[in-house]
């Protein structure tokens, strides 16, 4: 395996997710998943099947349990798939996201991270596939900007756009097998992961490679923060698979994994932003926190990436053969 | 079916080359050749002969050439002509001629696959490199450095690779050599040489450093350092491109005495893009593991099925870096 370092001091969290637009989300969120019945039941690992998930924390009610064995987090609620749809698709907080105004901001705001992501996508694809120009579908996409970004990335011959969210609208019009299928920032809203990296899996040619990211459970921030981890909160994160879960969830659904890694930029941060809620006994943290100074805080962040640690998660994998 | 297979010469390269070779599903190491009869002992159950043409009786596919460079180039020539794919550790020889001696037998052989351990390229950092390089992401290259040095160790002097008549050559060609193929992997054909090829510390008849100065008809210049008075183990391998750079530190090995095996790349910035001018972001890929031996033999059974044409490592690859290895020489 390999691990991997990157830091970019230009990059601020408070970019990515604006106050006025993050909490008007959360917000909105929050009165969604008021609506819900909670179960207050913990269920059992979704990757490997563990009936021995322990309580993580409990956010808007719902509660998030961890896996002592993949550690991965997961939601514990049984979720109908007309609720998902609601909230992703139709919901006051989907329309937000899905007007111009809101997909303008996303696009100003990310455009330099997305940059840096196709790069990143175009080395990875070269390494493993060769320099080329290959036929890629984009699963789950939800901004404009990325959807054009990536459709004019040098190794995209064909773009198909399927299982989108809105304003999105899916272009699926060819069946032929994708030499790669990405998947950013979407195995954190899966409900059945097993069941959806199948399906997922049957659209890529043998062979073929798998981009995914995602937020990761066991990363420095979210352990940290739990509850007050602003950036995780239901329904939008269901699923944060760890490293080693997400490895083994692969395995599952035949890939052969070649690299994960936590490239993540903002786990200092979060918890920075968070100072005041972080748990009373987490001695180590408040410490840290209270202590440190920016060298220390961005070497403590290259320590998390370099080890896989921190709560973004990006992997590349491959298809096998006959699976 | 199993490729039939021996090893020549059971010392650390013929040690690791059999683990690996035992763990192919496709290869059955049937038997060894080594001067000492005590490897008979130590590898029960295979056919064992103390002189390698005895080899050549047996019903084989294939040989591993693990043996010093004055006699490999002999074994593989009649290895070939007697039909067998040959895989041969670097370097292929002592001089040119053996390895142009060499290509004769191969053409003559015809079809039979001939690959040389250059296993360095299969290391993922210089995999990284070379799809980097590939890419044009930075675009061309415009120079490089390279260091390839080891402390040498207790006896050096008195070794077989410091021995003119067993090895031809001293650290360049043992150690160095390395550094060499990859520079013409990653760049290209170097036709000027500069060097100066020294005996610093260990008394022995043969190089124990090499500085090398060389440059390719596209003018891109590459600076080797091949050193046997480097104490503590290094591998570095720069490459400066027109808009940006690659730099490996350390490579895997057993013991991991040359460090961790990294791959360290940026983007050019200048102040137009950033305050820090001269400090751009840099991405690192560290390396767990070193799979170069796997992937070297899974190549060479890839050529023998016939799904790739030609190794890395072929005949040609080999008679480039020997005839580098021999304009330093002259240089120096």
């Amino acid at each position: 395996m390999i691990r991997y370092e990157y830091m970019d001091e230009s990059i601020r969290e408070q970019d990515i997710h604006p106050d006025t637009v993050f909490e008007q989300e959360q917000v909105i969120a929050r009165a969604l998943v008021s609506k819900l019945e909670k179960t207050g039941k913990i269920a059992n690992c979704p990757i490997c099947n563990s009936q021995r998930n322990e309580l993580l924390f409990k956010k808007w009610g719902l509660t998030y349990a961890i896996c002592p064995q993949t550690w991965s987090v997961a939601l514990s609620m049984p979720l109908e798939p007309d609720v998902l749809s609601e909230y992703f698709k139709t919901s006051d907080l989907a329309k937000l996201r899905a007007s111009r105004a809101y997909q303008d901001q996303v696009t100003h705001n990310r455009k330099e991270l997305w940059a840096h992501q196709i790069e990143w996508m175009a080395a990875r694809i070269c390494r493993y596939l060769g320099n080329d120009r290959y036929q890629v579908v984009d699963w789950g996409g939800k901004f404009i900007g990325w959807e054009a970004m990536l459709s004019n990335a040098g190794f995209v011959a064909t773009l198909s756009v399927e299982a989108a969210l809105p304003p999105i609208i899916n272009n699926a019009e060819q069946n032929e097998l994708a030499d790669v299928l990405c998947l950013i920032d979407v195995l954190q809203r899966m409900r059945e992961p097993v069941a959806e990296m199948q399906t997922i899996a049957e659209r890529i040619k043998p062979g073929g490679l798998l981009i995914a990211t995602c937020r990761s459970g066991p990363g420095f921030d979210i352990l940290t923060l739990r509850e007050a981890s602003e950036s995780i909160f239901p329904l939008d994160h269901i699923f944060l698979p760890s490293p080693q879960g997400l490895a083994k969830l692969l395995h599952k659904t035949g890939f052969e994994v070649l690299e994960i890694t936590t490239p993540g930029q903002f786990d200092m941060q979060y918890i920075r932003n968070s100072r005041h809620a972080i748990p009373h006994d987490q001695y180590f943290q408040r410490y840290l926190i209270e202590q440190g100074d920016e060298p220390l805080f961005e070497r403590i962040q290259a320590f998390l990436q370099r080890n896989n640690l921190s709560s973004h998660l990006r992997c590349v994998a491959k298809r096998l053969e006959g699976r | 079916m199993s490729i039939r297979t021996a090893i020549v010469g059971m010392g650390k390269m013929g040690k690791i080359r059999k683990q690996i070779l035992d763990t192919h599903p496709a290869f059955e190491v049937v038997a060894i050749c080594d001067r000492e009869r005590g490897m008979k002992e130590a590898f029960p159950g295979l056919t064992f002969v103390e002189q390698w043409r005895d080899l050549l009786d047996l019903r084989l596919d294939a040989i591993v050439v693990c043996a010093y460079n004055n006699v490999a180039p002999d074994i593989v020539c009649s290895a070939l002509d007697a039909g067998l794919h040959v895989f041969c550790e670097k370097p292929p020889g002592r001089c040119l001629a053996d390895i142009e001696r060499v290509i004769a037998h191969e053409k003559a052989a015809g079809g039979r696959v001939l690959k040389y351990g250059f296993n360095h390229r299969f290391h993922y950092a210089v995999m990284e490199a070379k799809a980097i390089i590939d890419s044009g992401r930075y675009g061309p290259v415009l120079c490089a450095r390279g260091t390839y040095g080891k402390a040498g160790g207790l006896g050096l002097e008195k070794n077989w690779r410091l021995d003119k008549e067993l090895a031809g050559g001293g650290i360049l060609l043992d150690q160095g050599i390395h550094m060499l193929d990859l520079m013409c992997y990653l760049i290209g054909d170097f036709t000027q040489v500069k060097s100066f090829v020294e005996n610093l510390y260990w008394k022995a008849p043969l190089e124990d450093n090499a500085f090398v100065l060389m440059k390719t008809d596209n003018g891109q210049v590459a600076m080797v350092h091949s050193s046997a008075t480097q104490w503590k183990h290094k591998f570095s391998l720069e490459l400066f491109m027109a808009d940006g750079y690659v730099s490996i530190n350390g490579i895997l090995t057993s013991t991991r005495s040359y460090g961790d095996e990294t791959i360290t790349f940026a983007r050019k910035q200048f102040e137009d893009v950033t305050f820090a001018f001269g400090h751009p972001r840099e991405e690192i890929i560290y390396f767990d593991r070193d799979d170069s031996w796997e992937q070297e033999m899974n190549e060479f059974y890839a050529c023998i099925n016939g799904e790739k044409k030609r190794p890395q490592g072929s005949s040609e690859d080999a008679r480039k870096v020997m005839e580098l290895v021999e304009k330093i020489y002259a240089a120096g």
